[in-house]
C-alpha cells in the first residue's frame, strides 16, 4: 500500500498527542521511516497536511492578515467574524497601502487601498 | 467648462462607478511549480477547467485547473510559465475557460486564448460574447440530417467523397502527402462558391505546426482573399502544451458563434495528432495513468467531444451549420493505429491519401478504395450523383484490372476497354494545388469522361482537352453552364445540350490535332 501525506500526517500527530514526552525521538524515528519507505521527498506535503490537521484537532483556524501597519486589526474582532479560536499570523506590507487583507482558509477578503487602486486602474484603462 | 473640468468631471463618474467595498475572493497557495505544471494547496471550490490568476511580479498570469485532488489542486500554466513560483497566491476566477467572439474576429490570426498575434489591433472586450470553450455538443433534437452540399473545388473529392455542411470528414494520410493543401483548397473555394450571398466562415487551427508553414498559409489565404471571411487561430510547436491542447476547442466555440448566427461554418483542425499528442504530455505532467501508447483513458472523449460539435442544426435552431475537417498524419501509412482509428470512427467518412500515388503524380492522391464519405451523398446534387454515380466503381475495377494487366496478359474487349477509361479518368481527377472548379465544370468534366467523349483522346493529352473543353463551354455555352449551376440538376434537357456541346467540340479539337 502506498502512503499518502494525509496518511502519514495523521499518523503522526497521533503519536504526538499519545505521548507526552520524547516527540524529538518520535520525529528522528518519524523521518527514518520516511527516508526507509522513500517518501522523504512528501515531507513538505506531509508537514502541511500535519498543520491542517493539527488546526483542525485544536478547534483553531489560522487566519493571515497583512496590513501596511501593525495591530491593524484586533484578534477578538476576527475570532467574533471566524467564530472559531484563531491562530492570527500578522504580516507587514507596505505596499498595500492601508486597509487589510484577511486569508481564512481558501477565503480572502481584500479590503486594501492598493486592491482598489489596482481595481480603479482597470476599470480606467478600459 | 474648460478642459480640465470636462477630465475632471470624467474621472470622478468613472470612480464613482467602481466598487470601493472589501472583496471576498477564493484563493490557494503555489505549493510546487514544474514543466508548467502548477500544484495549488487550497483553492477547495474550485471548479474543473475553471480559470485561475497566479498573483505574479509580473503581473497576473492565467492557467486551468485540470486535477482537483483531495487537498490539492493541480493547474496547467497558460501564460508566462516562469512567472510562476512557489509560495505565490493563486486566485480562482469563477469562469471556465471561454473565448471572446464576434465578427471582429473574421480576418485575424489569433492565439489559443483569443489574442491577436497578427500585429494587428487587439479586439474590444465589451462588444464582444464569450463562448465557453468546453460545450456539450447540439442534441438530437436540435440537428437535422446533412443535406447541403459544402462544395471542396476538387473533382475527386466533389464526385466521389462528397461532403455535406455539417459533417465531420478526416484527411487522413502520411507527412507531405497533400492533406493541408485539401484543407487550404477547401477554404479557398468557400469565397469562390458562394451560396446564399455570404461565404462559408471558415476557421483554420494550427495545432504545433511549424510557424514558417503558419505564415504561408496565412499569406496565401491572403493573396486568394480567402482572409476575408477566414479565422487562423495558432498554437505553433513553440507554444506550451496546453496552448496546443486548448486551440482547437478555441476553434470550435468561434464556429459554434458563427453557427448560433444561423450561418455556415468550416473548421480544419491541422492536425488531431499533433492535439494528441499535447494532451498526452499535459496527463502524463499532470501524473494521470498512462495507457496504450501512453495516451491517457479518456483520449477518445477529447477527440469525440470536440468533433461532436459539428453539426447541423434544424430550422428552429437557426439552421446554421459547423463542418469539421479533422486532419490526422500516419506514420508509414498505417491507418490502424491508435489515433487513426479513433478518429475514424468519430468521423462521418475519410480522405485516405496515399503517399505511392502521390509520388506517381496524382494529386490529390486520394486512394478511393480507402477514402468514403458516409453521409456525404445525400447532400450531393442531383447533376453530381448522376454523373459520377458509376466513376467511383469504373475506378475502383480499373486500379484491379490495371494490377492484372501489368503482367501482359491477352486482354479482352471490355477490359481493354474498362482500362482504356480508368486511365482517363484517372488522368482527369487530376488538379493542382489553389486549382479549384466551379461545380459546373466539375459536372461538365466529369461528363465529359463518363459519356465516352474522352475515349478518342489520348491520356497524356486529357487534361488540355479538358482545360480547352470548359473554355469553349465557358465561351460558347455560358447559358447552358449558368442553368447547370443554377438548377444543379442534369435534366434530359440540359444532359441532351451537354452533349451536343461536348461533341462539338470534341469534333473540332481532333481536327485541329
Amino acid at each position: 500500500m502506498t502512503y499518502s501525506p494525509t496518511h502519514y500526517a495523521a499518523a503522526l500527530l497521533d503519536l504526538l498527542l499519545s505521548k507526552k514526552e520524547g516527540h524529538e525521538k518520535l520525529i528522528a524515528k518519524f523521518a527514518a521511516l520516511l527516508v526507509k519507505n522513500r517518501h522523504a521527498g512528501k515531507l513538505r506535503d506531509i508537514m502541511n497536511e500535519f498543520e491542517r490537521l493539527w488546526y483542525k484537532h485544536q478547534e483553531i483556524t489560522p487566519v493571515t492578515v497583512v496590513s501596511a501597519t501593525k495591530n491593524a486589526v484586533h484578534p477578538k474582532d476576527i475570532e467574533k467574524l471566524v467564530g472559531t479560536k484563531i491562530a492570527l499570523i500578522e504580516k507587514i506590507d507596505e505596499n498595500v497601502k492601508g486597509g487589510v487583507r484577511i486569508s481564512v482558509g481558501d477565503w480572502r477578503i481584500d479590503n486594501t487601498l492598493s486592491r482598489r487602486f489596482s481595481d480603479m486602474k482597470g476599470t480606467i484603462s478600459k | 467648462m474648460t478642459d480640465k473640468d470636462t477630465i475632471l468631471e470624467q474621472l470622478k463618474s468613472e470612480i464613482t462607478g467602481i466598487t470601493a467595498g472589501p472583496k471576498l475572493e477564493h484563493v490557494g497557495t503555489v505549493t510546487r511549480v514544474s514543466d508548467g505544471v502548477a500544484e495549488i494547496r487550497g483553492l477547495s471550490q474550485v471548479m474543473y477547467s475553471e480559470l485561475i490568476e497566479f498573483e505574479t511580479e509580473k503581473g497576473a498570469v492565467l492557467g486551468q485547473a485540470l486535477n482537483l485532488e483531495e487537498h490539492s489542486v493541480k493547474a496547467v500554466i497558460l501564460g508566462d510559465r516562469e512567472a510562476v513560483r512557489e509560495g505565490q497566491t493563486a486566485k480562482g476566477t469563477g469562469n471556465i475557460l471561454s473565448v471572446a467572439v464576434s465578427d471582429a474576429l473574421i480576418g485575424r490570426v489569433i492565439d489559443a486564448l483569443g489574442n491577436p498575434v497578427d500585429g494587428g489591433p487587439s479586439f474590444k472586450a465589451e462588444t464582444m460574447k464569450r463562448y465557453p470553450l468546453e460545450k456539450i455538443a447540439p442534441g438530437v433534437i436540435t440537428r437535422q440530417s446533412v443535406n447541403v452540399p459544402l462544395q471542396t473545388g476538387i473533382k475527386a473529392i466533389d464526385a466521389m467523397i462528397p461532403i455535406g455542411r455539417g459533417q465531420r470528414e478526416l484527411i487522413i494520410g502520411d507527412r507531405q502527402t497533400g492533406k493541408t493543401a485539401i484543407a487550404i483548397d477547401t477554404i479557398i473555394n468557400q469565397g469562390k462558391d458562394v451560396r446564399g450571398g455570404k461565404p462559408v466562415i471558415c476557421i483554420y487551427v494550427a495545432i504545433g505546426q511549424k510557424e514558417s508553414k503558419v505564415a504561408q498559409i496565412v499569406e496565401q489565404l491572403k493573396k486568394t482573399k480567402a482572409m476575408e471571411y477566414t479565422i487562423v487561430v495558432t498554437a505553433p510547436a513553440s507554444a506550451p502544451a496546453p496552448l496546443q491542447f486548448l486551440a482547437p476547442y478555441t476553434g470550435v466555440a468561434i464556429g459554434e458563434y458563427f453557427m448560433d448566427q444561423g450561418r455556415d461554418a468550416l473548421i480544419v483542425y491541422d492536425d488531431l495528432s499533433k492535439h494528441a499528442v499535447s494532451y498526452r504530455e499535459v496527463s502524463l505532467l499532470l501524473r494521470r495513468p498512462p495507457g496504450r501508447e501512453a495516451y491517457p483513458g479518456d483520449i477518445f472523449y477529447l477527440h469525440s467531444r470536440l468533433l461532436e460539435r459539428a453539426a447541423r442544426l434544424s430550422p428552429e435552431h437557426g439552421g446554421g451549420s459547423l463542418t469539421a475537417l479533422p486532419i490526422i498524419e500516419t506514420q508509414l501509412s498505417d491507418v490502424s493505429a491508435y489515433i487513426p482509428t479513433n478518429v475514424i470512427s468519430i468521423t462521418d467518412g475519410q480522405i485516405y491519401l496515399e503517399p505511392e500515388l502521390f509520388y506517381q503524380g496524382t494529386k490529390p492522391a486520394l486512394n478511393v478504395g480507402l477514402s468514403v464519405s458516409r453521409v456525404g451523398s445525400s447532400a450531393q446534387t442531383k447533376a453530381m450523383k448522376k454523373v459520377a454515380g458509376t466513376m467511383r466503381l469504373e475506378l475502383a475495377q480499373y486500379r484491379e484490372l490495371a494490377a492484372f494487366a501489368q503482367f501482359g496478359q491477352e486482354l479482352d474487349a471490355s477490359t481493354k476497354q474498362k482500362l482504356d477509361r480508368g486511365r482517363r479518368l484517372s488522368e482527369l481527377l487530376k488538379q493542382n494545388q489553389y486549382h479549384n472548379m466551379p461545380f459546373e465544370e466539375e459536372v461538365a468534366s466529369i461528363f465529359s469522361a463518363v459519356r465516352g467523349v474522352l475515349d478518342t483522346v489520348e491520356v497524356s493529352d486529357v487534361q488540355r482537352f479538358e482545360k480547352e473543353l470548359i473554355a469553349f463551354l465557358r465561351g460558347r455555352h455560358d447559358a447552358l453552364m449558368k442553368k447547370l449551376r443554377e438548377g444543379a440538376e442534369l435534366t434530359k434537357e440540359v444532359d441532351e445540350a451537354l452533349k451536343a456541346a461536348c461533341d462539338d467540340f470534341a469534333k473540332n479539337y481532333f481536327k485541329k490535332s
